[in-house]
């Protein structure tokens, strides 16, 4: 007994300690998965800060870094339209998800799951420059100052989505304290002056020229153009002048419209195009979002306003995606025309309005939505072939699953607009000399007829023409006190009527969402 | 293969296995069973007439404008709103899979010499496979329509597993037995996976891709997990009659920043029945009284690498954005490095019994469960992480109950034999604490099949975490149910979230069975059922297609059930109301077997000839149930694309030689 205790237990004992302590290590992992990195790439995540405006996710087209139930709806393109335009007098869709259904008649609520992704793919964003701020500021001072300028980009549009918003600027485990829109206001002011100075000169440039996607000045001067055209909304104080002074600098810079239109297709025509980036349209392009189908792929951007504009029976848009989602409302066809808005396709339209800008699609369509029933018809109401695929030099698309087309986030026409209008507000109501000069530049671009004179609701009329689809709307129509509220400024199906009805107090912006879902 | 030595005087036991294994494994497309289901059944299944015929491989399949395509043969696409033909998704859709496993394991099983009272034990096992699956979707199938995908996805799995321990047995006289043990674990479990799929452009397409393959990225992923955890038990038994265990184990997983966590258990025995006042007592047979308290983990379900602060990289060919270099992308993953062991905590009382000599024999349980730390894919502050949602503790849980069980030896002579098993349980499920929640319940579950992100049950506090969060329908004279007429429950004059309240659950609160055993001579008889009561199922077949607006609007014709023209509502904008929430409680006769058994049968001298019994069994016979769709028993409680269980027939013949 001596024996074995002497020998086999100090040995059992050895054995199994041996084996323990080598073993109790093994928690300590680390990761083994070739899609995980623990080592900065600055590079890699500067281009993740720009990435979140237009793509959705890491692993292609269908996955998202937001968390939602279809991933395809998570992109910060999607989102903005929904909130600005479904909600407006421009666009109606017919899909019944709840987040969508209720944008169309003004009843979208705290819990809208819409929403919330809008909230989200913004914060990520932040969220993504903060930690770049963070760990990679010292590498270039250049794109340091450009992922500021993304921050704020960012958290204006939260800002003039949700109003009082948090202000985090750093990643932390602490929740953001929530500030006032005046607070958030005077920050950005504060933070793109500071940016301005530090970013690149303005340069116009095409797809194939270095540095097309990245924000420079110009980009700086149209934020703050907006930031000011609408401060009397988020402090209560106007800013007219500074907001005519900021879309003058943009005016005289190196970006322009753009009017070299082909035998095919009109200079305006050609900013919603497949080659958009590549055809010269990108010289009013001040901040383009990039989409190629076979690199740069995503859901939520320009392949969602094209898909989701289009229909089984109307012409090619250049991809597969023909979902019968978006259209016109009357009210905003009837912005191009006089009298009653003639049916047929899209050249019959066009000569009809005598304006570039008309590119609605009515074969088979009706003008009028009546009844509740009929927004989930997507025949009722005019189609809108704004967006498209297809390239103005008849090439291919790079993926038919995908558009190539680019979105112009900041526009030079936007300066124009804002110049007349800051001006106009500073002069009685009515376009000054220069104001009404840029807008007939713009009418000329669309080949329509010049005026004499724009009253303040002409120019908001101009900016719908002009900018309609492209996610701007609600913001206007709040600027101009015509969103909520006791007013007169009606449109079809707002706030749930089918025949005109007023809008009872609302809010001017929407209320910050809950976590909804888990 | 099996090695069963036992060496050193049967003071060392061995036993060995190896087990190799060699599977093909044919996976269908599943999207055929919603297919099937939604296609228009006036439809011919063929269409070889078209002149684009061939692009369909002679299968009929709703279309649309192909322009896009590029390719002068292709004037028509698939129409990828509507449901593709059943018949070809089966047809036109290979994946075979080819598996190889390997399954040893190691029992070694000492007595200590002169010192028997001490057992080592140390037990290793691996679970090695290795598959390679295998898919080809041709380019006339909707599913990868023009291009067609061909590839194969192969992965390799690696689990081992290390377990040793010591046992002392003693009796220190009749009275005391007192056994303690000790031990050690350590498990890895470490995967690979490697996947490439790709298309090509026919070579009628016009552009400069003609011929080409499609653009694709292989893909590589890689992941382990590591448990190790010491244990320790002791079992104390005072005159046969009072039975102490304790049990603790310290675990640790390299999933959690914070390894090891403790959870213990102890349980108490009572043979009541062994006591000398009740010993006597003929009518009572048995009677045992069951106390147990005890500490469980769970880690499952979450990733391997959730509390490091760690960059995703961009996968694929389509996640680039060149603004810089080749455009790659880097994205911080969210993460919490606070996440722990999910623990729960129960306590159980229970009394076995038996009377009349253990002809009628029983036992019934109360328990206690809450459940602490539950993990769960939760919102996260906006600007405080790196996606909206991460893992992490959320809340708590409580469940409690009662178990029975009774068992009855209704016969028991020489040629007849019959006993009746029954059991019922009642189980009471209630969330007592949720981040997040306090104010407004949190939707979730699976979604229904009507717009997007519509959600029909949610997450409160106080309520089960199974209920349904829906509307108050209103109905009218005759009882219909009148299409966005809700009850106003709060009477604030708007029908929204705020209307929506709690109503019945999914998860059955009382579940029963039943087992029966007859046997006559040579002659048995079986037969077993099962009753879920209380459930309920959300028929998303019905809601998904009571919108009858999009009858002809799609340019495709959908099939539906009978019941939505009944129904008549419009739009899929109302949804989620309690209408569609219906009692599912069920009775289910899972099992009917009838055999024979036989022995001694073409006996001839010595050999003492065949034995063995011939039987026959259905199974899943019948239900019996309220309600109207397929099948009652819905695992989540929102039917939509289940396929149906069959109803099975096996003959049998087991021969002994």
């Amino acid at each position: 007994m001596k024996r074995y205790i002497k020998h086999i237990l100090p040995a059992a004992a050895m054995l199994l300690s041996v084996g323990l302590s080598s073993c109790i290590g093994d928690l300590d992992v680390t990761p083994i998965d070739p899609n995980k990195r623990t080592e900065l790439d600055p590079v890699a995540l500067f281009n993740q800060c720009y990435a979140n405006l237009a793509i959705e996710g890491l692993d292609g087209p269908g996955s998202s870094i937001v968390s939602a139930e279809d991933n395809g709806t998570t992109g910060l393109l999607r989102q903005l339209f929904n909130s600005n335009e479904l909600t407006t007098d421009e666009a109606i869709c017919r899909w019944g998800d709840p987040g969508v259904a209720t944008m169309n008649t003004n009843e979208q609520g705290s819990s809208n799951a819409f929403l919330a992704l809008l909230y989200n793919r913004l914060y990520l964003g932040i969220s993504v420059c903060n930690h770049y701020l963070d760990v990679a500021s010292g590498v270039d001072a250049t794109r340091t100052a450009e992922v500021r300028f993304i921050r704020a980009l960012q958290f204006y549009l939260a800002m003039d989505a949700f109003g009082n918003i948090g202000l985090p600027l750093t990643v932390s485990t602490e929740k953001p304290v929530q500030h006032t829109r005046k607070e958030v206001y005077e920050w950005l002011e504060k933070e793109l002056l500071e940016v301005e100075t530090l970013l690149a000169e303005p340069k116009a440039k095409k797809s194939t020229d270095a540095g097309y996607g990245r924000a420079d000045k110009a980009a700086a001067w149209m934020l703050l153009t907006r930031l000011y055209l609408n401060a009397e909304v988020y402090t209560g104080t106007a800013q007219w002048a500074k907001a005519a002074e900021y879309a003058q600098k943009v005016i005289n810079s190196d970006y322009k419209l753009f009017t070299a239109g082909t035998a095919n297709y009109s200079a305006y025509q050609m900013l919603f195009m497949g080659d958009n980036g590549e055809s010269g349209a990108s010289v009013e392009a001040v901040l383009p979002l990039l989409q190629q189908g076979d690199r740069t792929a995503a859901y939520a951007n320009t392949t969602f306003l094209i898909a989701s504009t289009y229909n089984t029976d109307m012409p090619d848009n250049g991809i597969s995606g023909t979902w019968a989602g978006n259209r016109a409302r009357k009210d905003l066809v009837k912005k191009f025309f006089t009298g009653t808005p003639p049916t047929g396709n899209t050249a019959t339209i066009l000569a009809a309005a005598n304006d570039d800008r008309a590119l609605f699609y009515a074969v088979n369509r009706t003008l009028e939505i009546p009844t509740a029933n009929d927004i989930t018809d997507f025949k009722k109401g005019y189609s809108v072939v704004k967006f498209t695929g297809i390239k103005s030099d008849g090439s291919a698309v790079t993926n038919t699953g995908f558009a190539d087309t680019d979105f112009f986030f900041f526009r030079v026409a936007e300066s124009y607009l804002a110049y007349a209008e800051a001006t106009a507000r500073l002069n009685g109501g009515n376009a000054t000399a220069q104001g009404i000069a840029y807008l007939n530049q713009l009418r000329q671009r669309a080949h329509a007829a010049a005026r004499t004179s724009f009253s303040l609701n002409d120019i908001l009329d101009e900016r719908s023409r002009e900018f309609y689809f492209e996610a701007q709307r609600r913001t206007d129509l709040i600027r101009y006190g015509y969103y909520g509220g006791n007013n007169s400024y009606n449109w079809t199906w707002k706030g749930g009527a089918a025949t005109v009805a007023a809008l009872i107090a609302t809010a001017t912006s929407s209320p910050c969402p809950r976590p909804t879902s888990l | 293969m099996n090695l069963n030595p036992s060496l050193l005087n049967d003071h060392l036991t061995l036993n060995l296995n190896a087990k190799g294994m060699f599977a093909e494994t044919n996976y269908p497309n599943y999207a055929a069973i919603g297919d099937a289901f939604r296609f228009d059944p006036t439809q011919s299944i063929y269409d070889k007439t078209s002149a684009d015929a061939n692009n369909f491989a002679g299968y009929f399949q709703w279309r649309s404008n192909g322009a896009f395509l590029k390719d002068p043969n292709y004037p028509f696409s698939h129409n990828n709103k509507a449901p593709a033909n059943p018949v070809a998704a089966l047809d036109l859709y290979y994946e075979r899979a080819y598996s190889r496993s390997f399954v040893g394991s190691a029992d070694i099983d000492y007595k200590v010499h002169g010192f028997e009272d001490l057992r080592l034990h140390l037990t290793l096992g691996a679970d090695i496979s290795e598959g390679t699956q295998n898919k080809r979707v041709p380019a006339t199938a909707p599913a990868a329509f023009y291009y067609g995908s061909y590839g194969a996805a192969n992965k390799l799995k690696r689990n081992l597993s290390l377990s040793m321990y010591a046992q002392y047995f003693k009796d220190f006289n009749e009275k005391h037995h007192f056994d303690v043990m000790g031990g050690y674990e350590w498990q890895h479990y470490w995967r690979d996976e490697n996947k490439d799929y790709r298309g090509f452009y026919p070579i009628t397409n016009t552009t400069a891709k003609r011929g080409m393959e499609t653009e694709h990225e292989p893909f590589h992923s890689r992941t382990e997990n590591y448990l190790v955890s010491f244990f320790g038990r002791a079992n104390y038994t005072f005159l046969n009659r009072y039975f102490l265990t304790a049990t603790v184990r310290d675990d640790g997983s390299s999933r959690f920043k914070k390894h090891w966590a403790w959870f213990p258990s102890f349980a108490f025995a009572w043979k009541a029945k062994e006591e000398n006042f009740l010993k006597d007592v003929n009518a009572l047979s048995d009677l045992k009284l069951r106390l147990g308290w005890g500490k469980t983990g769970q880690q499952d379900e979450i990733g391997d690498y959730n509390y490091f602060a760690i960059y995703n990289i961009n996968t694929g060919t389509q996640s680039f954005y060149p603004i810089l270099e080749n455009g790659r992308l880097n994205m911080p993953q969210a993460y919490d490095p606070l996440l722990m062991w999910e623990t729960t905590t129960t306590f159980n009382v229970g009394i076995d019994w038996g009377v009349l000599n253990q002809r009628l024999s029983g036992s019934i349980d109360w328990y206690y469960r809450n459940t602490t730390d539950l993990i769960n894919n939760a919102d996260a502050a906006a600007g405080t992480n790196f996606k909206n949602r991460v893992d992490t503790n959320i809340g708590s849980l409580r469940n409690t109950g009662v178990e029975a069980t009774l068992s009855w030896k209704a016969i028991q002579s020489k040629d007849w034999y019959w006993t009746i098993d029954y059991n019922v349980t009642y189980n009471q499920n209630r969330i007592t604490d949720l981040v997040g929640a306090n104010s407004k319940p949190i939707e979730t579950g699976n979604s229904v099949h009507s717009g997007t992100g519509t959600k029909v049950k949610a997450y409160a506090v106080g309520q089960s975490a199974s209920a349904f969060y829906v509307y108050q329908q209103a109905y009218d004279a005759n009882g219909k149910a009148i299409e966005g007429a809700i009850v106003d429950r709060n009477e604030d004059g708007i029908i929204n979230n705020d209307d929506r309240y709690f109503y019945k659950q999914s998860a059955a609160p009382v579940t029963m069975g039943l087992a029966s055993r007859l046997e006559y001579k040579k002659w048995d008889f079986g037969i077993s059922f099962r009753a879920n009561i209380g459930n309920y199922v959300y028929n998303d077949v019905e809601a998904s297609r009571s919108n009858m607006n999009e009858l002809w609007n799609s340019g495709y014709l959908e099939q539906r059930p009978k019941s939505t023209i009944d129904l008549n509502w419009q739009t899929s904008k109302w949804v989620q109301s309690d209408y569609f929430v219906r009692n599912a409680s069920f009775l289910k006769c899972d099992n009917i077997t009838l055999g024979y058994s036989f022995e001694r049968v073409l006996k001839t001298g010595s050999w003492h000839g065949l034995s063995g019994r011939l039987y026959a069994t259905a199974s899943n016979v019948f239900t019996i149930s309220k309600y109207k769709g397929l099948d009652p028993e819905v695992f989540n409680g929102i039917d939509y694309d289940l396929y149906p269980r069959p109803t099975s027939f096996i003959l049998g013949l087991s021969l002994n030689f």
